[in-house]
């Protein structure tokens, strides 16, 4: 059984009569031990994905429909009280922006505590120690629990994010554009860590990010998402051999090659949708240069082709 | 700078912001339109005494009459005179006044910067009643002193304002560049500046003149505002108390909830005028 | 970072300049604007020397640098002046007699103010966008717009006439007496070992405070609303709440912690509002504080006294604002420069 399936999640922000559509009948599943990134610009319903997960999506955000099964259950069936018990010990979260992720005025070892003790019946002593060691594990060293989230650096505070994130033992991070406010060096860092999780400790990993590249190097899956819509899914391997729909294969040739003669810098054309009123049909259409008149009427169904999921025209529309 | 579409995005997204700004404008409205039209809406002189003091409301005097006989209904109609001839000057006074200071010293800098920016927030930081009261004391009773009282109170809150406005848009960077470009000190504040610290003034003016009725009535109520036969509802406030606990509510009662009304009215054309131009971010 | 200690002596180093400031505020406004005290006292009848007499007792004969410089060393050696009626009593005194009723009364204020307004504020945060939300907004808007002599009045009327429950003047009963220890009835109440003086103190409060309270409560509400959300909004709520972290912990001890820094700036700020709102319930409620002790003075034209009291007000202003600002940068520890 998978660790986690997503069937046709419908996630919306409705303010007055204006609706977007940020996650727009997404299916997908996930095994154990996997680390799946999904890539995609911003306003494509990457977060919005993550956020559902978890079901903390801020005002005005609603789950209008689907059913999002972890471990057997239906998260979207369980009572707020039911859901909290899940949220930081079997789902946890690694957020952006790590200054603002972290309360200003509490000490960073006493948030961990908090964590820990919030799900585990444990002493605070014992907590106290767990997360010194939590500390320790993702790199920082142990005295740095007494300092304020404003003491630390960038790095730092991310990896004790994550630090706060493990000490729980949860089966699946979600971590949401973990290393975008952050140095290369301090990225590759954090990666190597998720790594590590992912063979040390079988945790799985759900990565958010807009960084192609980022995503190539590090997970076993990848999700591409466009619009609220999940046009690509499968392995990485052979999603980078051989990209099925047009606009993945678009982002990985804007990804510059290192070592190739670059003469020209090659972008998708175009922008976003507004989500308020997508384009009519396949929501990439006006970017594709693939696109046919059948792409501007119809919306692709969602195509199975050897073990990837495929939202396009171009492979036909047996589901 | 006020369109259309900014109210129709109003109505559609926040139909009860919409709704509390349209009460506020016809409250503000309304009062101006009895202030202008008093002669004609009034069915007494206001001045003089007309019938028996100290009548209950009835139909010849819907809010009754006051101690000398006078009738209430006329003397709160012709109150809108007053609050907003009075009210409004100040305010305007204190507004020129305010940002003049505030472009000054912030876009010259320096020490006058500093020093006037010491004064003011220590102005600014003094109960305005009180601050109020002093001046009033001082210069004694009239119309010209009371409307000074009110506008020395609220000169600082139009400098931080402005000010504040005018650091911020001289840092940024197409203002430099528009310097290095040659603009001169003119062409800077009042293509750059101006725009950017427009759209604030309304809501800002509002709120102010909301506050600034609520000073004028406490003004008048300690005395020290107006001085006596013009109909000022802060005064007949003040007039009614003495009758109050002897069960002649009337006399105070109407004067004083106009005065609520009308700053409520002003309360909430700010309100709204603040999420029609600066929608919260908060969706 | 900077230790508190450092972070105070700065701060307190740093109010002279704003007191000076207010000083000369004062002194501009009393002796520079037209006017002549000496005339409304002594009236039109008084001969020449007679005046020339009470100008020079008053030092109004100096020119207006030594005036000033007079003034300052005054004040700042604790004098602030005597009365020019009745028995010449130094003025410090006087405010000082009546400086308890006031601060009960702005005591009784704030803390109606403080509960109302943060019930209010973080309730309608929490109920962001419903009609509960819009109600206490709108309650917000209401209260603060309340006239407090209107309020009072109201008050007076339904509470004190018609249903008897509460007394409408005064502080206390006239046959109650009560030893003098700090001046604040309710505390000396109970250090004479009077229950019935402390409730009688508490009933003569209660309306007074209530009026005070409500209005300046509308402010609170709005802080309070505004700073909550603000604090919600950020990331850090979510990712406790992404943590399991309970939904009362994540209200009150994480966002009403951090809220609180920009509301007690506020309130802080808000003091002025409140010594203002007193001097008006002082007067519709006949308590005998300084308020009411200004207005009195104005009305005989005791200018020196008039003066010392509002040197008195910005002494306070001053003051507050200090200790806010010293709490603040206790509780905040990002804040000491």
């Amino acid at each position: 059984m998978p660790l986690l399936s997503v069937q046709n999640l419908k996630s919306y922000y409705i303010l007055g009569d204006e609706v977007v559509k940020a996650v727009d009948d997404v299916s997908f599943e996930m095994e154990k031990g996997e680390i799946v990134t999904f890539v995609g610009e911003s306003g494509s319903g990457k977060s919005t994905l993550g956020l559902s997960i978890i079901r903390l999506l801020p005002y005005p955000g609603k789950i209008i429909d689907g059913k999002i099964i972890f471990k057997g259950r239906d998260l979207l069936e369980l009572s707020e009280k039911e859901m909290s018990k899940i949220r930081g010990k079997e789902i946890s979260s690694v957020f952006q922006d790590p200054l603002t992720s972290l309360d200003p005025l509490m000490r960073v070892g006493d948030q961990i505590v908090e964590t820990i003790t919030t799900h585990f019946d444990i002493t605070k002593e014992e907590a106290k120690s767990q997360a010194r060691k939590y500390l320790e594990l993702v790199g920082i060293p142990a005295e740095r629990y007494y300092d304020y989230p404003h003491q630390f650096s960038g790095g730092m505070r991310q990896r004790a994010m994550i630090a706060m994130a493990i000490a729980t033992q949860p089966s699946l991070i979600i971590a949401d554009e973990p290393t975008t406010a952050l140095d290369v060096i301090v990225q590759a860092q954090i990666m190597q860590l998720f790594r590590r999780l992912r063979d040390e400790l079988g945790v799985s990993i759900i990565l958010i990010t807009h960084d192609i590249s980022l995503a190539m190097e590090v997970s076993d899956k990848i999700g591409v998402m466009y619009a609220g819509h999940l046009v690509e899914y499968g392995s990485t391997i052979k999603i980078y051999e051989d990209p099925l729909h047009p606009y993945t294969k678009g982002l990985l040739e804007a990804v510059p090659n290192i070592e190739a003669e670059v003469t020209e810098f090659k972008y998708i054309p175009g922008n976003p949708p507004d989500l308020t009123s997508p384009p009519s049909g396949c929501r990439f259409h006006p970017r594709c240069r693939y696109a046919t008149e059948k792409c501007k009427r119809q919306e692709p169904k969602i195509v199975v082709r050897n073990g990837r999921l495929v939202k396009c025209h171009l492979y036909g529309d047996e589901a | 700078m006020m369109n259309l579409e900014l109210l129709r995005k109003l109505w559609k997204r926040r139909r009860v912001d919409f709704i509390l700004l349209i009460i506020g404008v016809i409250i503000v409205v309304a009062t101006l339109l009895v202030a202008i039209f008093a002669p004609w809406i009034a069915p007494y002189n206001p001045y003089v005494s007309v019938d028996d003091a100290l009548l209950p409301p009835g139909p010849k005097h819907p809010m009754g009459t006051d101690n000398l006989g006078r009738d209430v209904y006329s003397r709160a109609i012709y109150g809108t005179r007053t609050v907003i001839f009075v009210v409004l000057i100040s305010t305007v006074v204190s507004l020129v006044v305010g940002t003049v200071l505030g472009l000054i010293s912030g876009y010259f800098g320096g020490s006058i910067d500093r020093v006037l920016s010491m004064i003011m927030d220590s102005i600014y930081a003094f109960p305005g009643l009180i601050l109020a009261i002093a001046v009033a004391a001082m210069l004694g009773p009239g119309v010209v002193n009371t409307m000074i009282s009110i506008s020395v109170v609220y000169i600082p809150t139009y400098f931080r304002m402005i000010r504040g406005q005018v650091l911020t848009v001289k840092s940024q960077l197409y203002v430099e560049a528009a310097v290095a470009l040659g603009a001169t000190n003119k062409i800077i504040i009042l293509k750059y500046i101006l725009p950017n610290v427009l759209p604030i003034i309304p809501v800002v003016f509002s709120m102010n003149v909301a506050d600034a009725v609520l000073t004028e009535a406490g003004l008048s109520f300690l005395g020290l505002g107006v001085p006596a036969p013009l109909p000022d509802w802060g005064f007949d406030l003040k007039n009614g108390q003495r009758n109050l606990l002897a069960g002649y509510w009337w006399i105070s009662t109407f004067p004083g909830i106009l005065i609520v009304i009308l700053a409520i009215g002003f309360s909430l054309l700010s309100e709204g005028l603040n999420e029609l131009f600066n929608p919260s971010r908060r969706w | 970072m900077v230790s508190l200690k450092v972070y105070i002596i700065t701060r307190l180093l740093m109010t002279i300049p704003m007191i000076l400031i207010l000083l000369t505020l004062v002194f501009f406004i009393m002796r520079i604007l037209p006017g002549d005290p000496v005339l409304a006292i002594v009236g039109m009848k008084a001969s020449p020397e007679q005046i020339e007499r009470i100008r020079h007792e008053l030092g109004l004969d100096k020119d207006w640098l030594h005036q000033y410089i007079d003034y300052i060393t005054m004040v700042f050696s604790g004098n602030l002046g005597n009365s020019m009626i009745w028995g010449r009593r130094p003025v410090i005194n006087e405010i000082w007699d009546r400086f308890p009723a006031t601060l009960e009364l702005s005591i009784g204020g704030f803390i109606v103010s403080v509960i109302l307004g943060l019930l209010t504020g973080v309730f309608s945060s929490i109920k962001q966008g419903t009609k509960t939300d819009v109600g206490l907004r709108l309650f917000s808007i209401i209260a603060y717009s309340l006239f407090i002599p209107l309020l009072g009045m109201i008050f007076q009327l339904i509470f004190g006439v018609y249903l008897r429950l509460f007394p409408v003047a005064g502080r206390k009963s006239p046959l109650i007496s009560i030893t003098w220890y700090t001046g604040l009835y309710t505390i000396d109440s109970l250090l004479s070992g009077s229950i019935l003086g402390f409730f009688d103190a508490i009933w003569h409060l209660i309306l007074p405070s209530l009026t005070l309270g409500i209005v300046l409560s509308g402010v609170y509400t709005r802080l309070v609303r505004s700073s909550m959300l603000d604090v919600l909004a950020e990331d850090f709520i979510r990712a406790l709440r992404a943590r399991g972290i309970p939904e009362n912990s994540v209200l009150f001890k994480h966002a009403l912690k951090n809220a609180f820094i920009p509301i007690l700036t506020m309130m802080g700020l808000q003091f002025a509002l409140l010594l203002a709102g007193a001097v008006l319930t002082e007067t519709t409620f006949s308590w005998p504080g300084v308020g009411t002790f200004l207005m009195e003075r104005i009305e005989y034209r005791d200018y020196t006294t008039v003066q010392g009291t509002i040197v008195f007000y910005a002494f306070l202003v001053a003051l507050v604002s200090l200790i806010v600002d010293i709490i603040y940068a206790y509780i905040d520890p990002r804040i000491r420069y």
